[in-house]
């Protein structure tokens, strides 16, 4: 889902990279690249020495496992902050272990707020039993979200328990804890090895949920080297066994920055049965504001 | 007669479409024309919708007063919705052809209103529909609209209120003002007519504490807010009491009937619902002056959720509320001084199967009510809806004597005990 790479915006930290400022673009991990563009320092014998304290210093500078995941969490986070709000369309695809289909439509509208985890307002639109009916989230970066979940036949808005989070969304494979905002706090990180997703090099994280309602005791995440995008997450459950993966392809960068997939597809392992996310037409910086199209209020206004 | 025909005619009709439809085997749905979000705030976007309900409902007992044991009917009700900009119109007429009971026979308009949200304010003017409350078995605070009784017992189905809705959201709550211009009056069931008072309640007889009637303009307000785990809200009503009181009197025929009487009332009221963790606190409570002597009304409980029991997809919700109300054995519903019981079952399959489970109790005289409420989509544009009630443990005899018997309350509805199924059509 969007959110899970739309992050809060924090501490809101100068996000904007401006490389005529800044200087070209540092990369996070290995410290030892930021030494690759002064060639001619290194040349000089003074140089040398001051290399070779380093490589001596390098246990010191070397992060553990733990610092390395939450870093790459932070750099994935940051570089996908500031994008506001979105507006997305979603067709979602069930399959069972038979290949039988069953098809949803949804909408969602998404914002980022000030110092807190995303707000996001879903609205299904078929199958027509459904219609008109929303679901309002307020992610927090501490403690449970807030949900609300709204019937258009009695036109109520009824707040929900937050233990649903595990609970399967719309009777898919993606859980509502799945699709929810991906705030940085709402894990503990460690950072595995380098691997191989696809096309693309990536880092191995290992991440654990916070919450003590989740339906998962850890998750394996793949975010990609070039642009820190998650490639592939697989989920093991309570008895940490693989419960379910999902892939993610067909990203497309909006706004000169931040980057959307066109699809997610999440494998049960266990059931067999499947949920294929197609995201369409994104639309950032609509001018949504949070009071108006994010209160309960405007859930009783979606139809 | 004729409605008979129109019922089995109805139900050809519907089934005809699904015969027609499905051997198509649409399997993908298209994206609404205009893009996925034609409804933004600079788009226009409007859509037509359709339900088409047969329902079909057995008694397995003829009633007291010697009424049927099936009744028929069908209900039709379209939905318009026009939105452009920051405005919007939306519109939604109802009606039910009944076979059995002519007062079940009836049209409303459920919305008709226009609607303009700005930043800081809404508005909206017209008829519409707005719905108070946090629990499952009875709505206490939910004022705002009459209920259309003769619908269901269930209190849930209401008709459409004319009215001017102005709606703040602020970081300190959301403060609603609601202007309601002009009275509805309920509905109930007819002379053959089940699940209704041995005595029938003619609306010809009505009256009113006020001199305006049912043209009186009558106004509320709310306050509500989210503080952590606590959401809650205060409201009050002035205006006529959506709850009539009951007179009897004689026709000029010589029949006997109730007649309603609306009172001018005032009505404070809170509602709030905690959560924490799998467990949710409700409470909505009101305290009315105007009808009688001042006196208070309540329903409080908690729900308890359990997600995906036994390693399965399936969600558990166990619902305890204590229903209250203050008149006691002068209170105008049986849930005065109940303990209510309920099971949610949401198997969160392709069908979305959901059905709660329902049991309350009186706990002066232990008459009791069992219900279910299922759904269940069939197909892609079909949906069943299962209702059942059976009404247990008054004594059936004091029903013959016409008067109102506070150790057996719900007397008159043991006879009435039913299933009900509708087939929902969407269009």
């Amino acid at each position: 889902m969007a959110t899970q790479w739309a992050r809060g915006g924090g501490e809101r930290r100068d996000v904007r990279h401006d490389p005529a400022k800044d200087g070209p673009r540092r990369a996070l991990i290995g410290p030892r690249r930021a030494l690759i563009g002064a060639p001619a320092f290194a040349t000089s014998v003074l140089g040398a020495i001051v290399l070779g304290v380093l490589v001596l210093a390098l246990p010191v500078l070397a992060a553990t496992p733990e610092e390395l995941g939450l870093a790459i969490a932070e750099e994935a986070d940051r570089r996908d902050s500031g994008w506001g709000d979105l507006l997305v369309g979603l067709t979602m695809i069930n399959r069972n272990r038979l290949g039988d289909e069953f098809v949803r439509e949804m909408r969602f509208r998404i914002i980022e707020t000030a110092s807190d985890g995303d707000k996001s307002l879903i609205v299904f639109d078929s199958p027509k039993d459904q219609r008109g009916t929303a679901l309002l989230s307020y992610a927090h970066k501490i403690g449970t979200d807030d949900q609300w979940l709204y019937l258009p036949a009695l036109k109520r808005v009824k707040k929900i328990a937050s233990s649903n989070r595990s609970g399967p969304f719309a009777s898919s494979e993606f859980a509502y804890e799945d699709l929810t905002s991906q705030e940085i706090e709402k894990y503990t990180y460690r950072y595995l090895e380098d691997g191989v997703h696809g096309d693309f090099e990536c880092f191995v994280v290992e991440r654990y949920p916070v919450d003590r309602f989740s339906g998962y005791t850890r998750q394996v995440a793949w975010f990609d080297k070039e642009e820190y995008r998650l490639q592939r997450i697989e989920y093991y459950d309570r008895k940490d066994a693989l419960l379910k993966t999902l892939t993610v392809d067909g990203y497309v960068q909006y706004a000169g920055r931040f980057w959307r997939p066109e699809r997610m597809f999440m494998q049960n392992h266990q059931t067999g049965r499947s949920t294929e996310l197609q995201w369409r037409e994104y639309r950032f910086d609509s001018g949504l504001d949070e009071n108006r199209d994010f209160s309960t209020n405007s859930l009783r206004r979606i139809r | 007669m004729i409605r008979r025909w129109l019922f089995l005619f109805t139900l050809t009709l519907t089934c005809g479409f699904a015969v027609a439809e499905e051997s198509v085997a649409q399997v993908r749905s298209v994206p609404p024309p205009g893009g996925a979000f034609a409804n933004t705030s600079r788009d226009a976007r409007t859509s037509l919708d359709f339900e088409l309900a047969p329902q079909i409902r057995y008694f397995p007992q003829t009633g007291f007063q010697g009424q049927d044991r099936t009744q028929l009917s069908v209900s039709f009700t379209p939905e318009y919705q026009r939105e452009w900009g920051r405005q919007s119109l939306r519109f939604v007429p109802f009606v039910r052809l009944d076979s059995m009971d002519d007062e079940r026979t009836h049209g409303d308009l459920r919305e008709l209103f226009w609607s303009y949200v700005a930043d800081l304010w809404e508005l909206d003017v017209g008829v519409l529909k707005v719905f108070w409350g946090v629990t499952e078995f009875k709505h206490v605070v939910d004022i705002i609209n009459q209920t259309d009784r003769v619908e269901n017992i269930d209190d849930e189905d209401k008709l459409g209120q004319p009215m001017v809705h102005l709606s703040l959201v602020r970081d300190f709550g959301i403060f609603d003002v609601f202007v309601l211009t002009g009275f509805r009056e309920r509905t109930f069931p007819g002379t053959d007519g089940r699940l209704r008072l041995p005595l029938v309640v003619d609306d010809r007889e009505t009256e009113y504490e006020s001199g305006a009637g049912r043209a009186r303009t009558d106004a509320a307000v709310r306050w509500s807010h989210l503080v952590g785990p606590l959401e809650f809200g205060v409201a009050h009503f002035h205006g006529t009491s959506r709850e009539p009181r009951f007179f009897e009197t004689t026709r000029p025929n010589g029949e006997r009937v109730l007649a309603p009487f609306y009172d001018v009332i005032d009505q404070t009221s809170i509602d709030a619902q905690a959560i924490f963790g799998q467990w949710a606190g409700k409470l909505e409570l009101y305290s009315r002056s105007g009808q009688g002597e001042r006196f208070t009304a309540a329903a409080f409980g908690f729900e308890r959720t359990f997600v995906g029991v036994f390693d399965s997809r399936v969600d558990l919700g166990l619902v305890a509320e204590y229903l209250f109300d203050g008149r006691g054995d002068d209170a105008l519903t049986i849930l005065e001084n109940d303990i209510a019981l309920g099971l949610r079952v949401a198997l969160n399959d392709p069908s979305d199967t959901n059905a709660l489970f329902g049991w309350i109790i009186d706990r002066k005289t232990g008459e009791y009510i069992l219900s279910l409420e299922g759904s269940r989509r069939l197909g892609t544009r079909w949906q069943a809806n299962l209702e059942v009630r059976v009404f247990q443990g008054a004594h059936s005899t004091s029903v013959l004597n016409s008067g109102f018997d506070p150790d057996n309350k719900s007397a008159f509805l043991q006879a009435d005990d039913y299933v009900q199924l509708e087939i929902v059509r969407f269009f």
